[in-house]
């Protein structure tokens, strides 16, 4: 099928009818187009509709191509719904020049492969030519598709870029179509547009749909040929005649996966953006299953940049820097808590699952997170450093001005409060809480800190002048785990998105963008949207 | 094992856990004054602990008693308290004492419990230091100052007074989102002193980003 008329009746009526006659090739033997009981055909089809898919199936419609995109969530946008809206995108566009910034392609290619920022020394110089290079289109594509920026410049001198580059995009203006609606989500404003424009423009987006099989003709040769999904409890395939982009976000909540790279990296880490978005590295492990390889893995451990990030909303499962689910938004119910906002380190000490501090509450580097995973003495569990907890007293609300009481608090596993310290570290009961906190210990360590604070001196972790003693029932116990943010690198790609397997051959047919795409670590939204642009170029122009 | 420890050790196991808290402790106190604290207690089972004898111990010596109230601290659910009165010593320094809660002969058998704590016992103050922060001509308030043991908040006009014994001390403030100077001061006489607080170019992850 190389239209667009299909509705999603009859899309599913035939997926329903192919589900019982296919019998797909298994993972070890041969395929082929002609064998396998399509339920439906695209010449592109895209797997996620978030910042890299829908770029992605925008462009291949332009370029005259059907389009299907699969999207297992049950609403469009990816991470990029939750997002800041903040787009890097440069080299001297018409807002830059409105703004009197100078800018060009070759200083964006200069700033994002700087030997002295730890955020851009590892990427692939290659692809950021190339991102660098589409800057200019990529931006002009956004203003095509609807997409409004808020003309105030953030930066520079919060990333790699050495002008002023970061532009917001203006927020979705539906609030129950943001997710979390009055917290800065602007990113629902630029996903929003481009699903709009996707739609407009032919692109099918089947959302509950979850790709569970890229298909190749071979287990690890020959072409893929499409991918199969699961949707109401039916697995479907799909047909890609020309390609097959995986945009399916990153890797950052898959615990397996993750602790490739990092094996510090345990369950207890949670995701930033959950439970409304999954970074499962599903796309990863499908692309990697038909040989697929990754690419430039320093930069995920670099220790630079978001890949992890300090918990400023504690009390909560999901507290990250500055997402807030509020209780009008459609995620409340899962996210349970809106979490406390933390405006001073002083209110609060830290302690591990033993009741210990660990580190200066005040400091958010990777020497926080270094010391937050470190080994603390768990026989049972030598991996990740477990949970972290915000510790403070009556006193300490009081100045912070928190209401310690549901729904700013999720009493079930991630806020305690009780009348004593020894008694609070008793009633501490959490799924990654492996043994007890001992309450002699808290209560030990919370003296001690209160002795430092005395005399004016952390001897132990040089916090700054330590201020207030936790001694004011009743005392708070707060989930202040660091929470995970970007996945920095993914499938190995060439310049024109298309993935590259172990022996450095192009895997025909098969291409990658967004978070789950390696090689440049460069947080956000922009090298998402023109690599995405790139990968929907490349396969509405495939012709093998 | 002997048929008294194992009666013991059986008596001690049936006796529930009680856990102490001691607060209001000031920050510093003069030396030979009487200054409070309060001290409450709290049962494993929420037992009702009103009229229970508690203690301030300094080493073995009884310094001051007295009988937790009916009525749980506010914001607690059985926290048991008391305000005891008690006089620094004579000679300035940190003095650890030790509250002793003495469960008696409850209903309900309780373990008795023992908590320390510290006072910053400082010479009689004889003169007044006016500290005023400020950033840019607006007052800081709510700003955390620091003398050695000494400590004070800013009001609203960024001001706050401390009484304090001559000596030298570094004088430290603290507000997030600024970032001040230690100031070095020798106080022989009442005093003020102006802190500019330098505004840090801080990002709020929760800004709202508009036009």
């Amino acid at each position: 099928m190389s239209g667009q008329d299909f509705s999603r009746r009859s899309f599913l009526s035939k997926g329903a009818a192919g589900a019982g006659a296919v019998a797909l090739a298994g993972a070890a033997t041969e395929a082929s187009a002609q064998t396998i009981n399509w339920g439906q055909t695209a010449d592109v089809v895209i797997i996620g509709a978030g910042v890299a898919g829908l770029p992605a199936a925008i462009t291949a419609r332009e370029l005259g191509a059907s389009v299907i995109v699969v999207e297992e969530n049950y609403d469009i946008g990816g991470r990029g719904m939750l997002s800041g809206g903040r787009v890097q995108l440069g080299g001297g566009h018409a807002l830059q020049q409105k703004l009197n910034i100078k800018d060009n392609p070759d200083q964006v290619f200069l700033d994002w492969v700087r030997a002295d920022d730890a955020e851009s020394r590892y990427s692939d110089r290659e692809l950021v030519r190339v991102f660098a290079d589409e800057n200019l289109s990529a931006y002009q594509f956004l203003l095509d598709n609807g997409v409004e920026f808020i003309e105030k410049p953030i930066g520079p001198g919060i990333d790699a870029s050495t002008v002023a580059r970061i532009f917001v995009t203006k927020e979705w203006h539906i609030p129950a179509e943001v997710v979390a609606p009055r917290r800065n989500r602007n990113g629902s404003g630029l996903v929003r547009h481009l699903a709009a424009s996707a739609r407009n423009k032919g692109a099918q987006i089947l959302l509950k749909h979850k790709m569970t099989r890229i298909v190749r003709e071979q287990p690890t040769a020959g072409k893929v040929l499409g991918i199969e999904v699961k949707a109401d409890g039916k697995t479907i395939n799909i047909r890609a005649t020309k390609g097959v982009i995986v945009a399916t976000g990153g890797h950052t909540g898959n615990v397996e996966f993750r602790r490739m790279f990092d094996p510090r990296l345990t369950e207890e880490y949670q995701q930033a953006c959950q439970p409304y978005v999954d970074q499962n590295a599903s796309g990863e492990i499908a692309a990697m299953d038909i040989g697929a390889s990754l690419w430039a893995t320093a930069i995920q451990t670099s220790e630079s940049g978001a890949a992890i990030t300090k918990t400023r909303h504690i009390g909560c499962r999901w507290g990250y820097a500055s997402l807030v689910y509020e209780t009008d938004s459609v995620m409340f119910p899962q996210a349970k808590a809106t979490g406390l906002t933390v405006k001073d380190w002083q209110d609060l000490i830290m302690v591990n699952q033993f009741g210990k501090r660990f580190w200066d509450e005040g400091d958010g580097s990777y020497r926080f997170f270094n010391a937050a995973m470190a080994y603390h003495g768990d026989k049972t569990k030598l991996n990740g450093g477990g949970p972290i907890w915000a510790i403070f007293d009556a006193d300490g609300a009081a100045r912070e001005k928190w209401n310690t009481k549901p729904p700013n608090v999720d009493p079930d596993g991630w806020f305690y409060q009780a009348d004593t310290l020894a008694e609070l570290a008793g009633r501490i009961k959490n799924q990654y809480q492996k043994q007890p906190m001992p309450g002699a210990a808290l209560t030990e360590t919370v003296a001690r800190y209160n002795s430092f604070v005395a005399d004016g001196v952390d001897k132990d972790f040089k916090k700054k002048t330590p201020m207030h003693k936790i001694e004011k029932p009743p005392f708070y116990a707060a989930w202040a785990t660091p929470i995970l943010h970007d996945t920095l690198t993914g499938l190995r790609t060439n310049t024109s998105t298309e993935v590259v397997d172990m022996r450095g051959e192009v895997i025909p047919n098969l291409y990658c963008a967004g978070e789950s795409q390696g090689g440049f670590a460069q947080h956000g939204l922009a090298r998402c949207l023109v690599f995405g642009r790139i990968a929907g170029r490349t396969a509405a122009k495939n012709s093998a | 094992m002997t048929a008294d420890t194992a009666q013991t050790e059986t008596l001690h196991e049936t006796r529930l856990e009680t856990s102490l808290a001691v607060w209001d402790i000031a920050p510093t106190v003069a030396a030979g004054e009487r200054f409070s604290v309060k001290a409450g207690a709290k049962s494993s089972a929420g037992c009702a602990l009103g009229r229970c004898r508690i203690e301030v111990l300094d080493d073995d010596a009884v310094v001051a008693s007295g009988s937790l109230g009916d009525a749980p601290w506010p914001g607690t659910d059985a926290l048991y308290w008391a305000e005891l009165e008690l006089r620094a010593p004579p000679t300035p320094g940190t003095v650890t004492f030790s509250v002793h809660f003495d469960a008696g002969d409850l209903d309900e058998p309780h373990q008795d419990a023992s908590s320390p704590f510290n006072v910053s016992v400082v010479a009689r103050p004889d003169h007044t230091l006016t500290v005023k922060v400020a950033s840019d001509g607006m007052p800081i308030e709510e700003a955390c100052i620091r003398l050695g043991p000494y400590r004070a908040t800013t009001d609203g006009s960024g001001q706050a007074a401390i009484k304090l014994a001559a000596g030298r001390y570094e004088l430290v403030v603290w507000k997030a989102g600024f970032d001040m100077e230690p100031v070095p001061l020798a106080i022989h006489a009442d005093a003020s002193v102006d802190v500019e607080a330098r505004a840090l170019p801080q990002h709020d992850p929760d800004a709202v980003w508009t036009a």
